[in-house]
């Protein structure tokens, strides 16, 4: 079996303490306080802070950035008659192989077998739909990411045009302004000009 | 008057005016976070789903991971409620990171046992909400040492009461209070209250989660402490 970095958690079905935790394929004892306190936080960190992505019957599948969770239930109800699930959490590779899905959902079933449990055919299939889901709202994600790198150039390019064209039009209306001042300094310079002559005229008769 | 001072007139005041809406928007709609705690198969899903949407479950699923549920505005008898959000909490004990991060954030904390396996004796039980309702403590004083304390008691609900000798649900209105009082009086649950800190640091609240009816009447009790709860201490 590939090794996809996946960690599993389940509650016993007689609902007693301590849960079975798993870390990448290595059981993680119930004195290893400190990896089962982070992998319990990792979970619910996706589930709080992530937005669920697939529901159907009892499954469900969260996605916070590229880390995953998925909720499978297995055959076997827990002492009270209740749904008893399994939960998967990984992160989606950058480039998933094509038999990622499928290769996620055996994980789950092989980690129900190492608990001594089992995850019908139907489960699997819903399942399977679960991690597909994860998928596509991962590839939307990117290709969103993507066009929002390319959006927030061309607003760059546009703030920059923008600016430029700004920074053009005060240099345009600041040369009027100054063409303004010469043609009135020079209006001033004639008149004041014309005015002395006149005076000259007027005092050399 | 000049077209860009037009412009920033129009934005500022229309920023101005928005803010203003979601203020009192926020003021209007402002109601109590819950954060529901207790150990698995206490009822804590049931409790949610009911002040979600108005029913309990008709299959139960084990919760293994933290979830929060948008909660809402309704009327239950006299009392309108208005709750905004809910987090609901595992109950197995690595979980504790997370709960104190809730508990932290929570206007009002609830805290769920098994009122049958108490009364039965079950060490197990004992022992975890003991360590439980002592964990719970800690955090409440720590918020109060950096004076931020919560304006509400721990509440502590007691579930399965259908499931004790006698059977509350099935018990007349008139005897109900000896009932509580009896389930009180035992070793364990003065312990309980002793370490939430006393009376005036706990409120019991006991119930059953069986049927929507009993429901109703768990969360009717619950719902009217808290809205009396203030009432209580300025008297």
């Amino acid at each position: 079996m590939k090794n996809l970095a996946l960690s599993f958690l389940a509650q016993r079905l007689d609902n007693q303490d301590p849960t079975h935790m798993e870390l990448n394929q290595r059981p993680l004892a119930e004195g290893n306080v400190a990896e089962r306190q982070e992998l319990a936080r990792q979970v619910s960190e996706v589930s709080i802070d992530g937005s669920q992505v697939f529901s159907e019957e009892s499954h469900a599948a969260f996605l916070l950035d590229n880390k995953f969770l998925l909720e499978t239930p297995s055959d076997q109800l827990d002492d009270a008659g209740r749904i008893a699930p399994i939960i998967c959490y990984g992160r989606v590779p950058e480039t998933p192989p094509v038999s990622w899905s499928s290769d996620v959902v055996k994980a789950v079933v092989a980690f129900a077998e190492r608990i001594g449990r089992t995850v019908s055919a139907r489960s699997q299939r819903i399942a399977g739909r679960g991690v597909d889901a994860i998928l596509a709202e991962t590839q939307k994600k990117s290709r969103m990411h993507v066009t929002g790198k390319a959006l927030w150039g061309v607003g760059v390019l546009l703030i920059a045009f923008v600016y430029h064209l700004v920074k053009a039009s005060i240099e345009i209306m600041r040369l009027k302004r100054r063409r303004k001042k010469v043609l009135r300094g020079a209006g001033i310079l004639i008149i004041v000009l014309a005015a002395l002559g006149m005076i000259y005229k007027i005092l050399s008769r | 008057m000049p077209f860009p001072v037009l412009i920033s007139v129009v934005v500022a005041t229309s920023t101005v005016l928005t803010a203003a809406a979601i203020f009192f928007l926020k003021r209007h709609l402002k109601g109590k976070t819950l954060a529901v705690l207790g150990e698995q198969m206490v009822g804590k899903t049931c409790l949610i789903d009911f002040l979600t949407t108005g029913s309990i479950p008709k299959k139960y699923k084990a919760n293994q991971y933290a979830r929060e549920v948008p909660g809402r505005r309704f009327q239950l008898r006299e009392l309108k409620l208005n709750i905004p959000s809910l987090k609901q909490l595992p109950g197995f004990k690595e979980q504790f990171a997370i709960w104190k991060e809730v508990v932290t954030e929570a206007d009002i904390v609830l805290y769920l046992l098994r009122v049958d396996q108490l009364m039965a004796g079950h060490k197990p039980t004992e022992d975890r909400v003991q360590k439980d309702i002592r964990q719970v403590k800690k955090w409440l004083d720590e918020l109060e040492e950096e004076g931020n304390p919560k304006k509400y008691p721990l509440f502590i609900i007691g579930t399965y009461c259908d499931r004790t000798d006698p059977d509350l649900t099935a018990l007349p209105a008139d005897q109900t209070g000896s009932y509580v009082n009896k389930v009180r009086d035992m070793p364990i649950f003065q312990k309980i209250e002793l370490l939430g800190g006393g009376g005036s640091k706990v409120r019991f609240v006991f119930g059953s989660l069986k049927t929507p009816d009993t429901t109703e009447d768990l969360v009717y009790q619950l719902f009217y402490q808290i809205r009396t709860y203030k009432d209580i201490k300025a008297t």
